[in-house]
This record gives structure tokens, sequence and C-alpha cells, in this order.
């Protein structure tokens, strides 16, 4: 080897590896080994599964005019295999989630809908994409009266594939019947950082799940602003808060010598017996006339007493609490 | 399973499980992948070990055959995972590095590892084997099928793809 190429082998040689811990595998290995092999499982979830294929059809032509029906033997099933750290950043557990079985492939990738979520605060759609893409371009939910829903949000694993995107909260027909949804995708933004054109329609059906209306904080003063709670709901372990703020602005300020804008407005929500964890938070706004219509989202929310702090750089702090549950 | 193939499995694994590990760790393109091949390759190794035959081999280039197919396998079906664009994307756009910056003795671990991972299936697995897991040329060889000669060319072909991928220019 020239000194180059030898200089290389030893680096590589040295290189830092974040390695698996060999402990681990080897007590899941053994722990695997002392099991039957899969392939000794075969021939009885081959005949399982001989008789679900030969049930569905059966089965589809009721459930097609009873969504309701249809939602809740699916839940029985659950989202089986989905990216858990995914559902616990959306608040959702796997036993909220309504398990559906639709696909559609289109340029060489498979959409498969697994399952899907809905209350009065959104609609939640779990997708797996295979080879893994990011949903992108245009991402269009309908309901069975023709109301369409746009996603707000969106967040996905593309080492598996996995990804949720949240919408709109069902329209109140939707809710009140059981939503029939079709989820029509155009285009998945893939590896090579391009977007796949095609045309993904999948198809589902979910119930609302019931929430409850909160007590609003009484209003109050942000800075040289004010605050006016108008509703908050507590549903599916989220905590939905409605605000109107007058007299100050929340957009974002630059900061010197950096090229990402400062968050001037920030929330929390605390638990009061000062338990550690803090529900992760989102939250968005927009003008209305001269007042700012904010939408906070707090996800992962046990019941419990909880300090709502609402922050403005430059200008205060207006804190209340809130009783979840 | 009997008491005594536990006990050779659990032998077996106490004594490869860290190299195969460390194998893994430079073949995958991220950290759940090495878990993958690493658990994958021992549980197939282990399962198989009552049918393993001496006469045809040593246990080590069994194994290693092993470890080697998982990975590749793996390895292809990662090739369009998207977190290597992720990873890619955030090694290119980095800054132009001068010349000096690129003598080999200053690549950062980081970048070695990002253009390791570049790399094609058979070339990681070759370095994998060669460097992470520290197999002499002649076990490199029996665990892809082919002759210490060839094998020893291959890695030296596979340094050099490195050393262009991170435009280090020969001494």
């Amino acid at each position: 080897m020239n000194q180059p190429t030898d200089q290389l082998a030893q680096l590589l040689r040295k290189l830092p590896l974040d390695e698996p811990r060999s402990e681990l595998i080897t007590s899941r290995v053994l722990g695997a080994a002392a099991r039957p092999s899969p392939s000794r499982q075969l021939p009885r979830l081959a005949i399982a599964a001989a008789i679900l294929v030969a049930a569905v059809p059966v089965a589809w032509g009721v459930l097609y005019f009873s969504p309701a029906t249809a939602a809740a033997l699916a839940d029985a099933a659950g989202p089986g295999g989905f990216s858990h750290e995914i559902l616990d950043n959306f608040g959702l557990g796997a036993e909220n989630i309504t398990a559906q079985s639709s696909s559609a492939t289109s340029s060489g990738y498979r959409v498969q809908l697994v399952g899907a979520y809905a209350d009065s605060i959104r609609t939640v759609v779990l997708l797996k994409t295979d080879p893994p893409g990011f949903v992108g371009g245009f991402a269009q939910l309908t309901d069975q009266f023709g109301a369409t829903y746009h996603p707000s949000n969106g967040e996905g694993n593309l080492l598996t594939g996995d990804q949720v995107l949240s919408f709109e909260p069902p329209s109140w027909l939707a809710s009140t019947t059981g939503m029939r949804f079709t989820l029509t995708l155009n285009a998945l933004h893939v590896l090579d950082g391009e977007d796949v054109g095609g045309s993904w329609t999948v198809k589902g059906v979910v119930l609302l799940k019931t929430g409850k209306l909160l007590q609003a904080p009484a209003s109050g003063s942000l800075g040289s602003g004010t605050v006016r709670f108008t509703e908050v709901r507590y549903v599916g372990r989220v905590v939905s808060i409605q605000a109107e703020v007058r007299g100050v602005s929340l957009d974002e300020v630059p900061q010197v010598k950096q090229t990402k804008p400062s968050p001037r407005f920030q929330v929390e929500l605390a638990p009061t017996d000062g338990r550690p964890s803090k529900p992760t938070n989102s939250f968005e706004w927009s003008p209305s006339g001269d007042v700012m219509k904010v939408h906070l989202l707090f996800v992962n929310v046990d019941p419990g007493t909880y300090n709502l702090i609402l922050s403005l750089e430059g200008e205060g702090q207006l804190q209340r609490t809130l009783v979840v549950g | 399973m009997g008491q005594t193939l536990a006990v050779t499995a659990e032998r077996f694994c106490e004594q490869y499980a860290p190299a195969v590990c460390r194998f893994a760790a430079m073949a995958a393109r991220s950290p759940s992948e090495a878990d993958d091949i690493a658990q994958e390759a021992l549980l197939k190794a282990v399962r198989g070990l009552s049918s393993f035959d001496a006469r045809r081999g040593s246990i080590e280039a069994w194994l290693w055959r092993i470890v080697a197919n998982v990975a590749y396998d793996h390895q292809r079906a990662e090739r369009r995972r998207f977190a290597l664009w992720i990873r890619l994307s955030e090694f290119r756009d980095s800054p132009a590095e001068s010349a000096e910056s690129l003598a080999i003795d200053r690549i950062d671990n980081s970048r070695l590892l990002a253009a390791v991972r570049e790399m094609g299936p058979r070339e990681r697995t070759l370095l994998a084997l060669r460097f992470g897991a520290d197999l002499d040329l002649r076990a490199v060889g029996l665990a892809l099928g082919m002759s210490e000669a060839t094998a020893g060319k291959a890695v030296l072909r596979a340094l050099e793809k490195l050393r262009i991928t991170l435009e280090v220019k020969p001494i």
C-alpha cells in the first residue's frame, strides 16, 4: 500500500464507531434462539392468513355502508409495527389508533395507510412508504360528504418509512356519522432530495374520539398586549388551546449573527407538582383584523394541574393555572 | 434446543459478538441498521450451530460468511434510505476546505465514516471485515468467497476509492 492508503487503513482501524452493545445483542440472540424458528410457525400462520383472506370479501360489502362498524372492528388490530416514537410525538398511543389497510403504488413507491385517528382537534393518518419517502407536494384528505381537509403537521422516520400526517378535525357531519376518508397524494420526497411524482389514493374509516371542554383560563396581559383564551379542549392526551392576542406582535425576530430567527413567542405547560416531564408543544397564529388568532397544542398531557406560561421576548409573561382531566 | 447447544451458543456469542458488532457498526449506515445486522447475523449463526460441519472449514470462516451475507442483504435494501441523504447532504454542504485541511491526518472521524457509508455495499463489507472486525486478508477472502490475494487487491481498491472520495492527494 502507498502512504495515503496505509494512513487511511490506520484511521479506519481506530475509527470510533457507535457499536451495537454486544451484551444486549447477545441477550436478544440467545432469547430468540431459544424460541422456535419462525419457519416452524409458518403453516399455522398461513392457515390463519388464508382464513382472513377468505373472510375479507364477505365482510367488505357489509362494512362499506357502516363506517362505525368497520372502525370498531379495525380498532381491535392496532397499528402494529409503527414507530412508537412518532406516535408519542403526536400524543397518540397504539390503543387510540384505528388500524387501516389501504395501499396504493405509483412510480415504484408504495404508500400504505396503516392507521388513523380523529378527534375534535385533528384528523391523523399513519402511513408507511416503501421505499421510504416523505409525503411532499399536494396532500389532501376528503370525507364522504365532500369536505376537504388540509395538512397542518407531519413527521416521519426515513429509515422505516413511517410517517404521520395531521389534518384539520372532521367536519360536524363526518364526526357525527364516522368519517370515511380518501387521502390523495401526488408527490413523495425521496432519497436524492427530489420529488417523485405519482398518484396515490388510499381510503380509510375512522370514528371521532370524544374529548372534553376544559375551563378556559382567565384573560390577562402579555406585555403591552392582552390574551383572551376562547376554548380549551382535552382529548387523546392532547390539550388544544385557542386564544386571541391583541395589541402586540408575535412575529419572530431575526437575531444578529444568526440566520435563524429567534422564537419571540414561547409557550410552556409545566406540571405544578414539579414533575420533570413537560408536554411538548406547537403553536401557530394567524392575523384576523387587529387580532392574532393563536392555536396552542400540547401533546402527551396527563390529567393534572399545570401552569400555562406564555412568554413574549422583550414584552413579558402571562401565567395561568390549567386543570386538565 | 438442548442445554448443550444453549451453552455453546452463549460461548459462541461471548467470543464473537464484539467483533460482529464492530463490523456491523462500520458496515451499516445507521445505528439501528447496525443493531439489525449484528443481531440477525448472530442469530442465524447460533441457529445454524448444530449443523455446522467442522470438516468444511473453520467456524470463524463460516460465521463471517454469514455475517457478510446478512450485511450485504441489508446494505442493498438500505441504499435508498433517506437518512443517508440527510447525512451526505450535511457532508456536502459543509464549507469548502483548503488543500491543507484535506491531508489524511486531519480527516475527522465523522467525515471518514460518512465517506465509508457513501461507498457501495461490497466495498463497505470489505472495509468493515478488514478494519471493523479486524480480520486478516485470508479470513476476508473466505468470508467473501475469494482468494487471499484477490481479497487484498479488493481491499486496496476500496481504500483507493475511499481516498478519492475524500479527495486526498497522494503525498
